[in-house]
């Protein structure tokens, strides 16, 4: 009788055949890298908590798992949240959440990593530690789990998942991960030869001292006030705190951690200040040359070249351009190198250029030149993502877009000349109605806009905008003589970051957004305009973790119990179940999202330094509120 | 020019979906340098054909595609079958390419016949003595029990399908049913594994699943099969020829 011998557990095997989109589950992609379990003094296993398309189409992911493969002391796998199907399977059958690579359960790791790339997927990252059958709170867990810690640019401010999180990385793993590993790994040997759980707390707690003096790392149970250090998750009651040195918590203190004044917060020996880890050898750093090729159809399936990191635009709205700062630029000939090895590598046909705004490269045409003259021969295609308005150049779009014109995408954010000045997006209605013009003369028949509503300051005079703007856009397709063009639509919803000028700002309620959306939609409707639109109440939810604080921990963990998941998926997010946590914590969300904060108000994340000083984006916000009214 | 290629789909790689062969495919090639010939047009896409899809999860042990290459010269044919062998990923071995001759029929055009080895689990329904109860399970697989069932004008089985209940008469899509082996009582609860062999026919009106035919016929005889343990394999594809033999693609 035959029996397959593959590496896939039997019982992972005997799910299989029941679940939508099996590939998910059982690695074995080209360029998998499977290490000898005992070879290696480390292992980690990077945990995405989506979808496997939407994890392995990240350019973190591939970064860290090559990055930390090629070196011999550590090993790295991948787990992904698995979808509802697949994760009933496996709760009735009892398996646990599990790597790709070797199938182990990712709780006999030494070290789990996950990565936070967008808020609503918190709840998964608690879904994943119960699936693993890992306790969710740090304090309950024993010497024999692995480590847990997180980065990506939620990390920036994490305070909700504080509790739930060993480690928190900030910024840019290539130089500073692996000495975090080395370190986590020594942590955990000694742990698991430890005599008793009191012998490995001692051990751990001297792990994480020794892990604050990483550039980036920030330990979460270092950073607390309230009842003192020896509860590190104590979480304040709103009166009546006394800090460690017995003064009364100040008002602002509502807001954890409170660090203000410093040092009576901070656990000895963990810095005042969490500075991110920057690349300072961006050139030169870790490139992943050979990239995993999955089989199913991913959301980005294609190669990625990193042609710079960081944006110098400074958008007021946009988190990514400050928290990825300084811009740094790799050099053409390098990129041009990476393009070839990646290509051969993979196989793939299709190179995207990936940067925060790539027409801001320096060298931009002459990369897409050398580009073309590499992959043209080979039947391959650029692709360039993120065009900005104004760099846009019709030129380069003819170079990228020669087999398929199927549609650009611009993003004009907002609808007035004050709006886009309030927010800082150097773009003007002449701009977009000439570039508009000219690429539908140059033979593409789509255009997509994009803006935001919600913005700090928007009237209705800012959303008629948006419409008299598309309505300029049919004019230029007309002008163009492309009476068939298509124009769409899509207005997503304003949510304040951290580490933003717009951090203290207000988020415009679900109500609200409703309303003006169906203004849009009205207006639009004219047009024969297709609209599309983000879910109000999921940007609500978004916003209330993305400047949340650690009393939060206790709203997640009501929703991970009440079997939350894929939030960040309209089809499984539910706006009552986060009201019902709210209540059950006691936590007004309100408090969180529609509120302006006081710029002296202490802000949960002002114990982490991502590069942009408070100083400036208080100036920033400043230089925006100047622009209120001036259009009145 | 035209080649046509046998390969196998085991391990992992037996999960990857139908549809996603082609991509497969694709960038195997493009790794080994073997340049596929695309279509014209504004879509162009590569010539690449299979022959009749196997269902995910099943293993294929000879599997077959064509594959439209640029020109290679013949002392270079051995060289790009090496490097070809090579940029496969675990699972899919490339077993064989030959060089069509012209006006070679299409493989969905040409295939008529599959042949799957089944492993399926009995279970012992009856809770009864373990060693009786197996002879007697297993004595409805016999020959004359299959060859009464086929017999049949029609045999109907509803298949779901998104979501949809279809009706279908599966009867014509069979060719034969054959007992290969039978083991009892591989577990403690008492139930047995018998190993068939099915042959079904392939071609432009559908096709049936070796789990299809088996549900089938467990509903109608009263065998407790296991399907969800069923191991399927398909061992391979055929056409028949003038005299009803069978022909493997590669005897074309």
């Amino acid at each position: 009788m035959f029996r397959e011998k593959g590496e896939l557990s039997e019982k992972i095997e005997g799910i299989l055949p029941r679940v939508a989109k099996p590939g998910r589950y059982t690695g074995g992609e080209w360029n998998m890298m499977v290490k000898d379990w005992r070879s290696v003094e480390g292992r980690m296993v990077f945990v995405f908590p989506d979808v496997y398309e939407v994890g392995m189409s990240n350019l973190a992911l591939r970064i860290i798992y090559g990055l930390v493969n090629a070196d011999s002391r550590f090993l790295c796998e991948r787990a992904f949240a698995p979808w509802p199907d697949m994760e009933d399977c496996m709760r009735d059958e009892g398996v646990p959440l599990f790597a790709l690579e070797s199938k182990r359960p990712v709780a006999s790791f030494d070290v789990v990593g996950f990565t936070l790339q967008y808020e609503l997927s918190y709840t998964n990252v608690l879904n994943c530690l119960s699936l693993a059958g890992l306790s969710l709170r740090a304090e309950n867990r024993r010497g024999g789990d692995p480590w847990i810690i997180a980065g990506g640019p939620c990390a920036c401010n994490p305070e909700p998942l504080a509790p739930f999180v060993d480690v928190f990385f900030l910024g840019e793993a290539e130089e500073q991960l692996l000495v975090l590993l080395d370190i986590l790994a020594v942590g955990k040997l000694e742990q698991r030869a430890a005599r008793d759980e009191q012998a490995c707390r001692v051990i751990r707690r001297k792990t994480l001292r020794r892990a604050v003096e990483v550039p980036g790392v920030y330990v979460p149970e270092f950073y607390t006030h309230g009842r003192g250090l020896e509860e590190p998750s104590g979480i304040a009651e709103r009166t009546g705190v006394t800090t460690l040195t017995g003064q009364p918590a100040p008002e602002e203190s509502d807001v954890i951690p409170a660090v203000a004044g410093g040092a009576p917060y901070v656990a000895e020996g963990a810095p005042e200040l969490v500075k991110k880890a920057v690349v300072r050898d961006f050139e030169g750093a870790y490139f992943p040359d050979k990239p995993l090729v999955p089989y199913l159809e991913i959301v980005h399936d294609r190669g990625s070249l990193e042609i710079m990191r960081g944006c110098g635009r400074g958008c007021r709205f946009c988190q990514a351009g400050m928290i990825y700062r300084p811009v740094r630029e790799r050099s053409v000939e390098t990129l041009l190198v990476q393009a070839r090895s990646m290509l051969e590598a993979t196989g793939y046909d299709e190179v995207s250029l990936v940067s925060l705004s790539s027409g801001d490269y320096s060298r931009i045409n002459e990369l897409l030149r050398g580009l073309m003259a590499e992959l043209e021969p080979r039947k391959c295609n650029v692709s360039l993502p993120s065009l900005r308005l104004d760099s846009f150049d019709v030129q380069i779009a003819r170079e990228v877009q020669k087999v398929r014109k199927s549609g650009l995408t611009f993003a004009p954010e907002a609808g007035t000349q004050r709006l886009r000045d309030v927010i800082n997006k150097n773009v003007t209605d002449e701009d977009l109605f000439r570039v508009a013009e000219e690429v539908f003369r140059e033979g593409w028949q789509q255009i997509k806009l994009y803006y935001m509503i919600g913005l700090p300051t928007e009237t209705w005079e800012d959303l008629e905008g948006i419409v008299e703007q598309v309505r300029g856009v049919l004019a230029a397709a007309k002008r163009a003589g492309r009476r068939g063009a298509r124009v769409t639509v899509s207005a997503s919803s304003f949510v304040p970051k951290p580490h933003t000028p717009f951090q203290w700002e207000a988020q415009d309620t679900p109500e609200t957004l409703l309303e003006k959306q169906a203004f849009l939609r009205a207006g639009l409707k004219v047009m024969k305009v297709k609209f599309s639109y983000h879910d109000v109440y999921m940007s609500w939810a978004e916003g209330l973790l993305a400047r949340g604080d650690r009393r939060l921990a206790n709203v997640l963990e009501s929703l991970a119990a009440a079997g939350a998941r894929f939030d960040g998926w309209t089809e499984y997010f539910r706006s009552e179940m986060w009201r019902e946590a709210l209540v059950e914590a006691g936590v007004d969300g309100d408090w969180y999202t529609s509120r302006v904060r006081s710029e002296e108000e202490r802000l949960p994340w002002d114990h982490l330094d991502c590069g942009v000083r408070k100083e400036i984006l208080l100036r920033e916000r400043a230089k925006a509120n100047a622009l209120v009214g001036g259009q009145e | 020019m035209k080649v046509r290629m046998a390969y196998t789909k085991k391990e992992a790689a037996r999960f990857i979906a139908h549809l996603d062969m082609t991509r497969l495919f694709q960038r195997a090639f493009r790794r080994a340098a073997v340049e596929i010939v695309y279509s014209e047009g504004f879509n162009p896409h590569p010539k690449i054909s299979f022959g009749a899809p196997l269902p995910v999860g099943l293993v294929g042990e000879r599997e077959y595609v064509d594959i439209e290459v640029m020109d290679l010269r013949f002392e270079h044919m051995r060289e790009a079958f090496v490097r070809l062998s090579s940029q496969m990923p675990p699972g899919i071995e490339v077993l064989a390419w030959q060089i069509l001759p012209e006006r070679t029929p299409k493989l969905m055009a040409l295939l008529d016949t599959a042949v799957y080895r089944v492993e399926v689990p009995i279970r012992n329904t009856k809770g009864q003595e373990r060693g009786v109860e197996v002879r007697e399970r297993l004595s409805v697989m016999n020959v004359q029990t299959v060859d009464h069932w086929l017999a049949q004008k029609g045999i109907l089985w509803e298949r779901k399908k998104e979501g949809k209940v279809v009706t279908l008469d599966i009867r014509p899509f069979i060719r034969s049913i054959s007992l290969v082996g039978e083991s009892p009582a591989a577990d403690a609860e008492g139930s047995s594994e018998v190993e068939l062999e099915i042959v079904t026919v392939l071609g432009n009106a559908g096709s049936v699943r070796p789990t299809e035919i088996l549900g089938a016929f467990g509903r109608d005889e009263g065998v407790a099969f296991d399907l969800d343990r069923a191991r399927v394999k398909r061992t391979g594809v055929y056409w028949m020829d003038v005299k009803g033999e069978r022909r493997a693609p590669d005897e074309v």
